[in-house]
C-alpha cells in the first residue's frame, strides 16, 4: 500500500506539472508570415465517413494549388494542413485543438461532419479564429448566427428537406407523400422540417419509414409502404443504404416517385442501384451538371482536377466541386482582407462579400446577420445509362 | 395472408446469410475456443476481391467466384498463421482481442487498396424479378438461400463422414485426446479457417451484387455473432435455426410493430431466449448449477 | 496535449471500471460505453436545467450505478458469450434510447454538455484538466483499495472457480453484482467528465464499438491490474494522435501496432513486465547470493 501511495503522489505531481506549464503568448498574427498563410483543414479521411472527407479534401486543395501556382493570394501562398476528425466529436476537437494551439494556424476551412465541427465550436469562439464550410449542413451553425462560423455550399438541412418536401406537393402537385429517412442527425433533421412544411401545407405525410444507416433490408418498411401507396416518396438516406432499399422496392413492386437528398444526388448512387434509379429525383447544389464541359468553369474545374487529382469513375463528384467551390469563395475572402491580415479582417472580408458569382453555384452573399452565403438548390432526375439532366425548377425553400 | 408469405420469404432469405456466418463462427469457436469477431470483415474482403476479378480485370463470374474464395481461403491462414497461432497457449481474451485488431486492419487495408467509396458489383443473374405464386423473389434471392441450404447440408455431411470433419469434431470435443490420437490440432486449426472462408468468401460474394461492396460491410454481420449465441454457441443446427428465426422475426417485426422498434425487438427476443435457456436454444446443456 | 492527457484520464477511470468487473471478478461486459453514455447524458441532461455541475457528476455516477444493478442482477446466471451478447444488447438499447428519446437527450442532434461555472469558469482546458486529476487519481486509489481488500480477493475466487467460491462462503449474487454496480459507477463519472470535457455529446459516440474499444484497453494494458488500464487508455488515446503523421497510413499503422503488442505481449503490457519485474528481481536475488557467498570465504 506504501508504494502505491508514493506512486500516486508522485504521479500527481507529474500530472500537475504537466498542466502548470504557461501557455505560449499569443503571436501578432498566427498562421502569417512574410509569404505564407496557414490554414487549417479537416475532413473525415479515416472510418466510415472518408469518401466525402476525401472529395473535401481533393476537391478543395485542388483549387488552392492552382491559386498558388498563379502567385497566392496577395503575395502570399496558401498552406493547408489536413487534418482528420474520423466524422467523431472527440477526433474532431482533438484536431482543431492540434491545429489552433501545435500549429497556430490562420483559419480553419473544411469539414463534413457536423456534429464535430459543433464539438469543437467552444474551442473556435474562445480563440476567435475563423471556420468557414461548404459541408457541414446542420442548421445551427449559421442560425443563430455565430461571428466566426461561415457556409457556402450546401444549403442547411432544413432547406433542403423542405426543398424536396416543396418539389413533391406544389411543383408535382400529388397527394399522397410519404417519408424513408435515416435514423441519424441529417435524416431525423430533414423528417422533422419536411413534417413542419407539410404541416404548413395541410398536407399529412401517408407514411414515415425509418432506418438506420448500414441496414441491408429494408423488407418490412417497404411492405407498409407498399400498403398505403404514396405517389412521392421523400428520402434522405446515405448511399449505399439507399442503393440497396430502391432495389428491393423495385422488386418488391414498390413504384413511387422518389425524390431524395443531396448524398443520392452523387453518381456512385447511380452506378449501385442501375436500373432502379432511373426515374429518381435528387438535390443538386450546382447550376451545372458535372458533365456540362461546355461550360468553362465546369470544364476549368475538371482540368485542374484531372492535372492535379486524377479522373477515376466517379471522381471528380459532387463533393469535390463543392470543396473546389467553397474554397474559391475561401481565397476570395482572403484576397480581399488585404495585404495587412488580421482574423478579424478575415470576418469583415467575409461579410463584405455580395454577390460574388463563382461561376459554378448561386452567388454567395454575406452580412453581419447571414452567414450563410448561398440560397437555392436545384433537382436532377437519373435518366438511363447513367445520364441525368437537371430539371428546370425554381424552388424557394421558405 | 400474401403478404406475410412475402415477408417470410424474405425473412428467410436473410436468416440464411446471418446463419452461414454464424456457422463459421461457431465452427471456428468449437475447435479453437476463438470467436472470429472479424468474421464480417472476411464477407468484405471476399466481396473486395470478387469485385476487382469480376470488374477490374472483368473476368466472367465463375472465375472471379473462385479465385476471389482462393484469396480468402489464404487471407484467414495468413490470419490464422500470424496472428493466432502464436497465441494459442495465451489467455482467450487475448485471442478474441486480437480477431479485433484484425478487423481493424482489414478494414483500413481495404481502404487503403480500393479507397474509401463504395462500389457497385454487377449482378450474374437477371435482375427481374421471379413471381411463385405471387411471391417475389429475384433470381439473387433464390442462389442465396439456396447456395445457404447447400451449404448447410454439405457441413452436416462433412462432420459426419469425411476424415478431416471427423477430425474437427475430436478437437472440438478433446483437444488432448484428439492429439494423443495422432490428429495434428494445429493442422485442424487450419482446416477450420479455411472451411470459414469458403462460407463466408461464398456470402460476400454473393451478396455483393445486392448489397453493393465497400469498406464497412463487414458490421453488417454482427448479426452472426448474435445468431451464434442464440443458437446456442456450440450447436451447429442451433446457428442454422436461430440464423431463419431472427432473419424472419425482424422482418415480421419491423413490418407489425415499426421499422424502428426492429431492432428493439430481435435484441428483447434475444434475451428473452437467454433468460429462458440461458445457454441458447440448442447447446449441449452443461448443468452447472449453482 | 492537455487535453489529451485529460482524455487517457478519462478513459482510464472506465476502463479501471472495467477491469474491476472482467479483470477481477471475470463477467464480460460488452456495455460498458453504455453506462459511460448513462453517466454523460445524466451530468449533461441536469446541468442543462441548472443543477450544479458539481451535483450532477456524483448524480450521473449513482445512476449510472442503477444502471449497472438492473443488469448485473439478472447477468448473475449468464457466463460467457451469453453474457458478452446480453451486456452487448443493453449497450445497444441504450444507444437506441439516446437516438430516439429526443425531448431529454437531443437524439441524433446531440447534447451540449457544458463545464462547470461554480465558483468560476472551467472553460480553459487547463482548469478542467485539475478537476479531472482530482476526481481521477482518488477513485484510482479507492478502486485499489477495493481490489486489495476480501472484495477483492473475492472477486478473483469468483473468476477462478465460481463452484468452489460459493461453497467457501461468498455470495455470488451479492458479489457479482457488487462489481457491476461499482464497474457501472466508474463509468458513469468517465461520463459526466467526458461530456464537458469534449463539450458535445451524441449517441455515435456510445456504440458497441465503442465498448469494444475499453476491453482493448485492458485486454491490451493487462487484465486484472487495474494500472493496466491506465496503459491501455493512454494507448488508445494517445497513439492515433501521433499516427495523425502517417496521413492515411493512419488506421492501418494502428492496427498492426495494436495487433503486435498483442502477439508479443499476451497477458498485456502489465503481464509483460511483471513477468520481467520476476525475472529481474530474482536475478537481483542470485546476484546477491553470489557476492555474500564469495564474501564469506
Amino acid at each position: 500500500m506504501k508504494e502505491i501511495k508514493r506512486f500516486m503522489l508522485g504521479m500527481l505531481i507529474i500530472l500537475c506539472l504537466i498542466g502548470s506549464q504557461g501557455t505560449s503568448d499569443a503571436i501578432e498574427v498566427p498562421g502569417v508570415t512574410k509569404d505564407t498563410i496557414l490554414v487549417g483543414a479537416l475532413a473525415p479521411l479515416t472510418g466510415p465517413n472518408t469518401t466525402s472527407g476525401v472529395a473535401c479534401r481533393d476537391g478543395a486543395q485542388t483549387y488552392f494549388d492552382m491559386i498558388n501556382d498563379a502567385g497566392g493570394i496577395n503575395g502570399r501562398k496558401l498552406k493547408v494542413i489536413w487534418e482528420d476528425d474520423g466524422c467523431v466529436p472527440a477526433k474532431g476537437v482533438a484536431a482543431v485543438k492540434k491545429l489552433i494551439e501545435r500549429d497556430k494556424v490562420f483559419a480553419l476551412f473544411g469539414g463534413v461532419c457536423s456534429n464535430a465541427l459543433l464539438a469543437a465550436l467552444p474551442v473556435v469562439e474562445k480563440e476567435k479564429i475563423l471556420w468557414f464550410t461548404a459541408n457541414c449542413s446542420s442548421p445551427p451553425i449559421t442560425k443563430p448566427v455565430k461571428p466566426f462560423l461561415f457556409r457556402a455550399g450546401w444549403n442547411p438541412t432544413d432547406m433542403q428537406a423542405r426543398t424536396i418536401a416543396k418539389a413533391g406537393v406544389e411543383y408535382f402537385k400529388v397527394k399522397k407523400i410519404g417519408i424513408f429517412h435515416m435514423s441519424d442527425e441529417y435524416g431525423v433533421y430533414y423528417r422533422d422540417n419536411i413534417k413542419k412544411y407539410l404541416e404548413e401545407k395541410n398536407v399529412q405525410p401517408v407514411a414515415i419509414e425509418t432506418c438506420n444507416p448500414g441496414d441491408v433490408d429494408f423488407t418490412s418498411q417497404l411492405t407498409r409502404l407498399k400498403e398505403v401507396d404514396p405517389d412521392v416518396v421523400l428520402m434522405a438516406m446515405w448511399i449505399q443504404d439507399a442503393a440497396v432499399m430502391i432495389q428491393q422496392a423495385k422488386k418488391l413492386g414498390v413504384n413511387p416517385l422518389w425524390i431524395g437528398a443531396g448524398p443520392t444526388g452523387e453518381e456512385p448512387f447511380a452506378v449501385m442501384a442501375g436500373e432502379a434509379a432511373v426515374g429518381t429525383i435528387h438535390l443538386w447544389p450546382f447550376k451545372y451538371l458535372l458533365t456540362d464541359t461546355h461550360v468553362p468553369m465546369v470544364a476549368k474545374f475538371r482540368e485542374e482536377f484531372k492535372k492535379r487529382i486524377g479522373e477515376k469513375p466517379g471522381r471528380p463528384s459532387g463533393g469535390d466541386m463543392i470543396n473546389y467551390n467553397g474554397a474559391m469563395v475561401f481565397a476570395e475572402a482572403l484576397k480581399r482582407a488585404g495585404k495587412n491580415l488580421t482574423r478579424d479582417k478575415l470576418v469583415s472580408a467575409f461579410e463584405s462579400l455580395k454577390n460574388f458569382d463563382s461561376l459554378l453555384a448561386t452567388p454567395v452573399t454575406f452580412s453581419k446577420d447571414e452567414h450563410h452565403g448561398n440560397y437555392g438548390i436545384n433537382l436532377v432526375v437519373i435518366l438511363p445509362k447513367l445520364q441525368r439532366a437537371l430539371l428546370d425548377i425554381k424552388i424557394k425553400p421558405y | 395472408m400474401l403478404r406475410l408469405a412475402q415477408l417470410i420469404v424474405d425473412g428467410t432469405v436473410l436468416g440464411g446469410t446471418y446463419a452461414i456466418c454464424a456457422l463459421g463462427m461457431v465452427v471456428i469457436f468449437k475447435a479453437t475456443d476463438v470467436i472470429n469477431i472479424a468474421q464480417g470483415e472476411l464477407v468484405m474482403m471476399a466481396a473486395f476481391f470478387g469485385f476487382t476479378f469480376r470488374v477490374y480485370f472483368g473476368w466472367s463470374f465463375t472465375p472471379s467466384f473462385l479465385l476471389a474464395i482462393g484469396f480468402i481461403i489464404f487471407l484467414s491462414l495468413a490470419i490464422e498463421r500470424l496472428a493466432l497461432r502464436p497465441l494459442i497457449k495465451a489467455p482467450i481474451w487475448t485471442n478474441i482481442i486480437t480477431t479485433m485488431a484484425v478487423l481493424i486492419i482489414l478494414q483500413a487495408a481495404a481502404r487503403l487498396i480500393w479507397g474509401p467509396e463504395p462500389y457497385a458489383f454487377p449482378p450474374y443473374l437477371s435482375r427481374m424479378p421471379l413471381n411463385i405464386a405471387g411471391i417475389r423473389l429475384t433470381h439473387q434471392d433464390v442462389a442465396i438461400l439456396g447456395t445457404s441450404i447447400i451449404y448447410m447440408i454439405l457441413l452436416f455431411l462433412f462432420f459426419k463422414y469425411a476424415r478431416i470433419g471427423k477430425g474437427m469434431r475430436a478437437v472440438q470435443m478433446d483437444k488432448e485426446a484428439a492429439s494423443l490420437m495422432g490428429i495434428s490440432v494445429r493442422k485442424m486449426y487450419s482446416y477450420v479457417w479455411m472451411l470459414n472462408a469458403i462460407l463466408v468468401g461464398t456470402i460476400g460474394i454473393l451478396l455483393a451484387p445486392r448489397l453493393g461492396v465497400y469498406s464497412t460491410m463487414g458490421l453488417l454481420f454482427i448479426k452472426g455473432f448474435v445468431v451464434a449465441v442464440m443458437g446456442g454457441f456450440t450447436s451447429l443446427a442451433g446457428s442454422i435455426v436461430g440464423g431463419f428465426l431472427l432473419g424472419v422475426v425482424e422482418t415480421l417485426a419491423g413490418f407489425y410493430i415499426s421499422s424502428t422498434m426492429k431492432d428493439i425487438v430481435s435484441f428483447i427476443i434475444l434475451i428473452l431466449i437467454l433468460i429462458v435457456k440461458p445457454t441458447g436454444l440448442f447447446a449441449e446443456s452443461v448443468t452447472k448449477r449453482v | 496535449m492537455i487535453y489529451i492527457i485529460s482524455l487517457v484520464l478519462v478513459y482510464s477511470i472506465a476502463a479501471v471500471g472495467l477491469d474491476i468487473l472482467m479483470g477481477y471478478s471475470g463477467q464480460v461486459c460488452f456495455g460498458q460505453a453504455g453506462f459511460v453514455a448513462v453517466g454523460a447524458y445524466t451530468t449533461a441532461f441536469l446541468v442543462k436545467n441548472g443543477f450544479s455541475y458539481w451535483v450532477s457528476l456524483p448524480i450521473g455516477g449513482i445512476v449510472a450505478a442503477l444502471t449497472g444493478l438492473m443488469i448485473g442482477l439478472p447477468a448473475i446466471r449468464i457466463r460467457g458469450h451469453y453474457l458478452a451478447l446480453a451486456t452487448m444488447s443493453f449497450a445497444y438499447i441504450i444507444h437506441l434510447i439516446l437516438v430516439h428519446w429526443e425531448s431529454v437527450t437531443g437524439g441524433p442532434r446531440g447534447l451540449i454538455a457544458a463545464r462547470p461555472s461554480w465558483p468560476f469558469s472551467f472553460e480553459k482546458d487547463k482548469y478542467f484538466y485539475f478537476v479531472i486529476i482530482f476526481i481521477v487519481i482518488p477513485l484510482f486509489i479507492v478502486a485499489r483499495n477495493i481490489v486489495k481488500s476480501k472484495y477483492g480477493r473475492a472477486f478473483l475466487a469468483i473468476q477462478k472457480d465460481e463452484i468452489v467460491s460459493k461453497s467457501m462462503g461468498i455470495n455470488l449474487t451479492i458479489y457479482k453484482t457488487l462489481a457491476f454496480i461499482v464497474c457501472s459507477f466508474y463509468a458513469g463519472v468517465a461520463g459526466g467528465l467526458y461530456g464537458p470535457l469534449i463539450g458535445f455529446l451524441d449517441p455515435l459516440s456510445f456504440t458497441i464499438l465503442d465498448s469494444a474499444l475499453y476491453i482493448m484497453m485492458i485486454v491490451l494494458g493487462g487484465r486484472g491490474t487495474l494500472v493496466g488500464a491506465f496503459i491501455g487508455a493512454a494507448f488508445f488515446a494517445i497513439l492515433p494522435e501521433v499516427l495523425r503523421e502517417a496521413k492515411k497510413w493512419q488506421e492501418l499503422a494502428f492496427g498492426l501496432t495494436f495487433i503486435c503488442f498483442l502477439i508479443f505481449m499476451p497477458n498485456g503490457v502489465m503481464g509483460f513486465i511483471r513477468r520481467y519485474q520476476v525475472s529481474f528481481v530474482e536475478k537481483i536475488r542470485e546476484m546477491e547470493f553470489l557476492r555474500h557467498y564469495f564474501e564469506e570465504k
